[in-house]
């Protein structure tokens, strides 16, 4: 059926078979119905609904929030995971332990946390409210959630590749009279970088379908503190399943899309170099 | 006085090559770092804790045993227990075909496998309402048989499938393909069958990597909230997880209660963390051949 | 069991990687397969073992053809060059492998495992190592270990990947030596693959030397260094000197130098490859008939009973000579001297398709 290389080891048929038995029936098909029912709609529908003055203030709040949570990230990211590779102090390894914790941590927990403590009363917000920062309830709540959901994408992305970095390399430019700061920016980031872009990525797309952490902190007043997420739940609940379906579909590819440029990202990394 | 010039010079002479950033350089970045760390990830999570015990002891467990968080604890509980066996198995399988074998469409099954992490949770739990729900493809169907999958536990399971199946994947792959084969052609040419070289030889090999996969996908089943609020109906007592009790609770401003909940959550998901270590340290150990 | 590969093509991909290929290995042989990195000596050995699939011809084990019979049916021992080691069990439970997957029906009892486990750690005297583990084990100790393993299932045929490939010099000779007693010993019929031509010659029966998917010449070891078929088999095994030379008015010339040659003038303006050992030249004070350069003495060492004497030629391409230690005292040179170089036996392939020799 597949043309396969031939290979000793057994299990090929039962492996492949059940794998693509269970991807059709939890991802092929459901990703089917979303497209299928798109193609119900015309494109004027499709249009007129992705262009509603509340979607598109949805749009600009997601987009604006992710980016510049991610742009956030991939700074004190790239800073944490320096430091966790090459210093040590007391208590490194917890903190490293410590950053996969959005990762590990349900969505509705940090979101109802991140809500409480912004909030007036909260830790952070009884200092911030008084000096004119307000983040709970308001666009600025998103983006703190979104800096704490997306730190792991680009730390864990980075961190392997300082890992890797080669310390003759940064020696050789030491011995030609670089010192420290220029044998970082122009020897070290470079090869951090293509790494680095992919989280950002990572971080940005993960950013623009959150929910969970960021439905409690944002306050959700439509037009202009209503994620896209958000927006696409409550056309659900109001079975307007037309509007839901743009939606979802127009996210997905922008999803898509992003994914694909990760890899493209890749690819040119591994091939900037060849002759 | 001196003598720290004294050392202070000597360290510099034989940090000549400046390979390494100054000490003061070092002691800024280190302390902007974990000033970061402190307030983006330490303070929340200890505030959930402190949070749940503000009223005391007893009220924390009044939380934690009253009869609708203990349904939302059975609702989570049966989730996992066909989530994760199903997802292990899936798991599996596909990191056997894919690390092993070539084939065409790899690349695509790959893609595959990562999709839900590239989908919004939302939309995760809307794709099966559309095929599931009254109003979608097999809702008559289902409707005429009296089987109810969305608002009810089989569409919570299924959202929860979704959601949580690439990481026992994506844990084994990795693995498998810096593994190699050799053990096991070397299993085969000495009579083995194959499930005898699946279960003697490659089992022991990725037991570690299924572990942690086990751990994550089970984390991540407790904790999923977006696409199963999607599918759920939140009714309370019948199809609340976890996280959707959290939610409840919070929004009736119950907050003690909220964070009570919640801190079973962060307990799963500190211990989650945990193993990671363990099981980090155990693999590496593994490694020196 | 005699192996006898017929006609076997192989390509990756669009790369042909052998072409052709017809091998008869005699029961009881140890044969090494010889050759330069990518000339398809370890694939072949891969197919021989099934596990690989040629895409035509096929391997006869005593006449009957296993194209059919999966690897685990071929009885086949296979040593990699990484050992391949099962790293969680101890070395006991590794040789004992083959012998425990087997069928209900056909396996060994118990006792009669260990039995057989604990004799063929002794043939490779590791029986106090039984239960470490893999990676308490040095390279050499891991080898031994995966010979016992192949050894455990009574092969027919046993197979080895470049077994000594990934060890250090000295534990490779060791286990050379090694080797060649216990097939002495054993007489399974045994086919290794190596790049090290030393190798090759000390432990074989046979040689196989292989270059581009073909075989360029089957033979002892003796016949490989002494008689090469091919210029590749002379110039892989050994050192060699190489001249070039041309063919005028039906002699042939090495710079302004006449060499006498024997056998059927050929056409003019061929050109000639002229092959010279270096224990095949003499080196002289003064200009000789058979003289084929004037030569510079660069180095000199002594080697044992010979001394290597390494010059530069008229037209400033090194040679390399050596002289009985005798020959080397009568002569009394030493570095920069200027001598003359003859050779007292070459071999001459013409346009590199056929040959002479003197």
């Amino acid at each position: 059926m597949f043309g396969k290389k031939k290979s000793i080891l057994p299990g090929f048929g039962i492996s492949l078979g059940y794998t693509v038995f269970y991807l059709s029936i939890i991802v092929i098909i459901p990703i089917a119905g979303l497209f299928i029912k798109t193609s119900s709609l015309s494109f004027a529908e499709f249009w007129s609904v992705i262009t509603e003055p509340r979607v598109i203030a949805s749009y600009k709040l997601s987009f604006g929030a992710s980016f510049l949570a991610a742009l956030t990230n991939a700074v004190f990211g790239l800073l944490i995971a320096w430091v966790l590779v090459r210093y040590n102090f007391f208590g490194k390894k917890i903190v490293d332990a410590l950053i996969d914790l959005p990762f590990a941590l349900p969505t509705a927990v940090a979101g109802i946390t991140l809500a409480t403590i912004y909030s007036k009363n909260g830790w952070f917000g009884r200092f911030l409210e008084p000096a004119g920062i307000f983040i709970a309830y308001k666009p600025a709540g998103i983006f703190v959630a979104l800096v704490f959901i997306g730190l792991p994408f680009i730390v864990r992305s980075v961190q392997p590749v300082i890992e890797e970095l080669d310390k003759e390399v940064e020696e050789a430019a030491a011995s030609l009279g670089a010192n420290r700061l220029q044998t970082f920016i122009k020897v070290i980031f470079p090869s951090i970088l293509p790494a680095l872009i992919s989280g950002f990525i990572l971080a940005f797309a993960r950013g623009l379908g959150e929910y969970g952490s960021v439905v409690f902190i944002s306050g959700n007043m439509p037009m202009v503190s209503e994620i896209t997420p958000l927006l696409i739940l409550t056309k659900l609940e109001q079975y307007d399943y037309v509007g839901a379906t743009a939606l979802a579909v127009s996210t997905l590819v922008i999803s898509f899309v992003l994914f694909f440029s990760i890899n493209l990202v890749q690819w040119w990394a591994a091939n900037r170099h060849k002759a | 006085m001196q003598a720290w010039k004294e050392k202070t010079r000597r360290k510099k002479m034989k940090n000549n090559l400046n390979t390494s950033e100054s000490f003061f350089v070092k002691f800024i970045l280190t302390s902007i770092a974990l000033l970061f760390i402190l307030i983006v990830l330490v303070v929340p999570m200890f505030s959930i804790f402190i949070y749940a015990f503000e009223k005391g002891y007893e009220v924390y467990l009044a939380s934690i045993t009253d009869p609708m968080a203990v349904s939302a604890m059975k609702l989570t509980l049966i989730a996992v227990l066909f989530t994760v066996p199903l997802n292990l198995i899936f798991g599996v399988a596909a990191s056997w075909a894919i690390a092993r074998f070539e084939f065409t469409g790899r690349s695509l099954l790959i893609s595959l496998i990562d999709i839900p992490f590239s989908v919004s949770p939302i939309i995760s739990g809307m794709i099966y309402v559309l095929i599931f729900g009254t109003q979608g493809y097999f809702g008559e169907y289902l409707y005429s048989q009296d089987i109810k999958v969305i608002f009810a536990t089989p569409g919570i399971v299924l959202v929860t499938i979704f959601v949580t199946f690439p990481f026992i994947a994506r844990e084994l792959i990795p693995i498998m393909q810096s593994l190699g084969s050799e053990e096991e052609e070397a299993a085969i040419i000495l009579g083995a069958s194959g499930w005898q070289t699946f279960w003697k030889v490659t089992l022991p090999n990725i037991k570690w990597g299924i572990l942690y996969g086990v751990i994550l996908c089970n984390a991540r089943a407790m904790g999923e909230f977006g696409a199963v609020s999607v599918v759920s109906g939140h009714i309370r007592g019948l199809t609340n997880t976890i996280p959707l009790h959290v939610e409840i609770l919070y929004n009736e401003y119950n907050y003690v209660g909220a964070f009570a909940v919640a801190s079973i959550l962060t307990l799963a998901a500190i211990a989650t963390l945990i193993i990671k270590e363990i099981v980090n340290y155990f693999s590496h150990k593994g490694e020196k051949l | 069991m005699s192996i006898e590969i017929q006609n076997i093509n192989k390509h990756f991909g669009k790369f042909h990687a052998i072409k052709g290929l017809n091998l008869k290995i005699e029961a009881g042989e140890l044969v090494a397969l010889l050759g330069p990195s990518g000339c398809g000596k370890t694939t072949l050995l891969r197919i021989i073992s099934g596990l690989e699939h040629p895409d035509s011809g096929s391997i006869l084990f005593s006449g009957e053809d296993t194209v059919k019979k999966h690897v685990s049916e071929r009885k086949v021992g296979f040593v990699f060059q990484h050992y391949a080691l099962f790293k969680h069990m101890t070395v006991f439970e590794n040789v004992a492998f083959g012998l425990k997957v087997r069928p209900r029906s056909v396996r060994p009892s118990k006792s009669e495992i260990k039995d057989r486990v604990e004799s063929l750690l002794k043939l490779v005297k590791l029986e106090l190592l039984h239960d470490r583990f893999p990676s308490q084990l040095s390279g050499g100790q891991r080898q031994r270990v995966a010979l016992a393993r192949a050894l455990a299932v009574e092969p027919q045929v046993l197979l080895l990947d470049e077994p000594f490939g990934a060890l250090d010099a000295q534990v490779r000779k060791e286990l050379r030596r090694w080797l060649r007693r216990l097939h002495d010993e054993i007489h399974v019929t045994s086919v290794f693959v190596t790049h090290d031509q030393e190798e090759a010659l000390e432990v074989a029966d046979r040689v196989v030397v292989m270059n581009q998917g073909k075989i360029e010449q089957v033979g002892t070891p003796e016949e490989v260094y002494t008689n090469p078929a091919t210029p590749f088999v002379y110039n892989f095994i050994g050192n060699v000197n190489l001249f070039h030379g041309r063919v005028e008015g039906g002699k042939l010339f090495v710079g302004d130098k006449e060499l006498e040659h024997k056998g059927e003038a050929k056409s003019d303006n061929n050109k000639a490859f002229i092959y010279i050992r270096p224990y095949h030249f003499d080196i002289h004070r003064t200009k000789q008939t058979d003289t084929i350069s004037s030569a510079v003495i660069e180095h000199i060492s002594p080697a044992g009973s010979l001394v290597r004497v390494e010059l530069l030629d008229e037209f400033s391409q090194p040679i390399l000579v050596e002289i009985p230690m005798q020959r080397y005292k009568e002569l009394g040179i030493k570095k920069a001297d200027k001598v003359f170089v003859s050779p007292k036996e070459t071999r001459i392939f013409f346009d590199e398709s056929q040959d002479y020799a003197i």
